[in-house]
């Protein structure tokens, strides 16, 4: 689709953040308006990179879950991770890789537990190299909507500040 | 419930609870933009008493049909009255109603502190920026009067669960782990790491069993120019615990994000931890406090885990619970891994 659905709801965000935020009188129907738009904005972001981060890091989970095998010493755990790594991926809708990506992390998850268990250097190794897995998880779930948030929360205090300071002075006792 | 409807059923409420006023009437209504355990409001309220025309502002707090934290009005309403006229500044409370007859949900109401402000992001711009280390010695002092509070003295003696030292991080993190396994909606690996990185390393036992705040931080107080705090708001996760639990709590950065070596934009974090074991005669072991802090991360996950949740579900569409789920997702994520690597 030319425009991309990444490209329409970028621009739908930024009219509503730059033109009808600024235009709404109620406080609560502002804020709300501008939230909306972040959602969109995150909805875009998603659209652009969901498909990419899930096959990226089903496929690194994967790959660690072969490593894993040489460590492990829980066969049921092992036999798990065995059949894991072999996975691929048939299905490239977003719900499908979703599905496999949630059944990965939670076999990440258990692993993580039985390895911090383990004493050895084959087992801190691997243990690093889970980190590693976990610092990329956490790279491929940031928002950029989420510094463009922090600013727009604290422009719209500053302006409040300032409406209800000058409020206050226009009041016989201010 | 509309909110023309919750005000006239809000006028009826004041005139059940006040006979002798005559001509009731709601003025003003502004709904409160940001919380996501109550829908507030701020009102005007007119009335005649004695023959005398009577206007008053107050907050209306009514639970959420469906709320993010399992709370109950109570807690807050006890909490208001326990520390009004102490040296904890909060609002006098007026009401509570339980019954559902006429908001549908349970609700109390608070007088309005008027001329202040509770965005604590203001503190990081002029003029309020000018008066930042002010707020943040007042935020310390009136955070060590609560933890040095006598919870007989103010009433509260009977009202909060009580717990033994050894016991408080492990009832706050038993409760926290498994209302995130309640509503996780998807795998977090990070966070499981962390929960498992502090039952195998407990802190050690409180000092003493104090009143916790629970939701002690920048952002749920007023202030004003002057730098004065004068309300300490949002009660509602008020407990029995270890003091050390509200300290590490206000330290979360995700309060903070852009200026995280500042509590809550307040003041320089160690500052803040010195200024407070001066004013309660608490020592915050840099280990413990640390356990605390990561437990900080844990519970927050999991309030942000069941903003996801309710939103995803339908049972809350507000969209400070979408958005605010997964902003605060976002960072808190970022900060319990940089907690954890520091640790592993």
């Amino acid at each position: 689709m030319r425009p991309s659905g990444e490209y329409i709801l970028q621009a739908v965000a930024t009219a509503l953040i730059t033109e009808y935020v600024p235009a709404m009188t109620a406080e609560k129907a502002q804020a709300e308006l501008g939230l909306f738009a972040l959602l969109i904005g995150v909805v875009s972001e998603e659209m652009e990179r969901g498909t990419a981060r899930r096959v990226e890091e089903n496929e690194e989970l994967r790959g660690l879950f072969s490593e894993a095998l040489s460590v492990v010493e829980e066969e049921d755990l092992k036999n798990r991770l065995s059949e894991a790594a072999q996975g691929e991926e048939t299905d490239y809708r977003v719900s499908a890789l979703d599905r496999a990506n949630c059944d990965l992390l939670e076999l990440l998850t258990e692993l993580h537990g039985h390895v911090e268990g383990l004493e050895g250097e084959g087992a801190r190794k691997l243990e690093e190299a889970i980190w590693k897995a976990l610092e990329n998880w956490t790279k491929r779930r940031e928002f950029a909507t989420t510094e463009m948030f922090t600013q727009m929360l604290l422009a719209s205090a500053v302006e409040k500040a300032l409406e209800k300071e000058a409020a206050l002075a226009d009041t016989p006792q201010g | 419930m509309t909110e023309a409807e919750m005000v006239e059923q809000f006028k009826g409420f004041v005139s059940e609870k006040m006979p002798d006023a005559r001509d009731v009437e709601i003025g003003l209504v502004n709904p409160i933009f940001g919380g996501a355990s109550r829908q507030t409001y701020s009102l005007e309220l007119k009335y005649v008493t004695q023959g005398k025309p009577v206007s008053e502002r107050v907050i209306l707090r009514r639970e959420f049909e469906s709320g993010i934290i399992e709370t109950s009005v109570n807690t807050e309403f006890d909490a208001y009255r326990a520390f009004y006229e102490t040296d904890v500044p909060v609002p006098r409370v007026m009401w509570i109603e339980k019954d559902p007859k006429w908001l549908g949900t349970p609700f109390y109401v608070m007088e309005e502190i008027v001329g202040c402000e509770d965005k604590h992001m203001l503190l990081t711009v002029p003029p309020f920026q000018e008066v930042r280390e002010k707020v943040g010695e007042s935020f310390f002092r009136i955070m060590a009067t609560i933890a040095t509070t006598d919870p007989a003295k103010v009433g509260l003696e009977g009202k909060l669960e009580s717990v033994a030292p050894e016991a408080c991080w492990k009832r706050e993190l038993d409760y926290w782990e498994a209302d995130a396994d309640k509503n996780e909606i998807e795998p977090h690996p990070v966070f499981r790491a962390a929960v498992r990185w502090l039952r195998r390393n407990p802190p050690l036992p409180a000092q003493k069993i104090v009143i916790v705040h629970g939701d002690m931080r920048a952002g749920n107080f007023l202030f004003n120019r002057k730098g004065e705090i004068r309300g300490i708001l949002d009660w509602e996760m008020m407990h029995l615990g270890d003091p050390l639990e509200d300290l590490a709590w206000s330290m979360n950065r995700l309060w903070s994000w852009s200026e995280p070596e500042r509590n809550g934009f307040m003041i320089p974090r160690e500052q803040g931890v010195k200024m407070w074991e001066e004013a309660s005669g608490f020592k915050a072991d840099r280990e413990a406090l640390f356990w605390w802090e990561l437990f900080a991360s844990v519970k927050s996950v999991a309030i942000w885990v069941s903003m996801n949740r309710v939103y995803a579900d339908g049972t809350n569409t507000d969209p400070i619970v979408g958005y605010g789920g997964i902003w605060a997702s976002d960072l808190q994520r970022r900060i319990i891994l940089s907690q954890m690597r520091e640790k592993s």
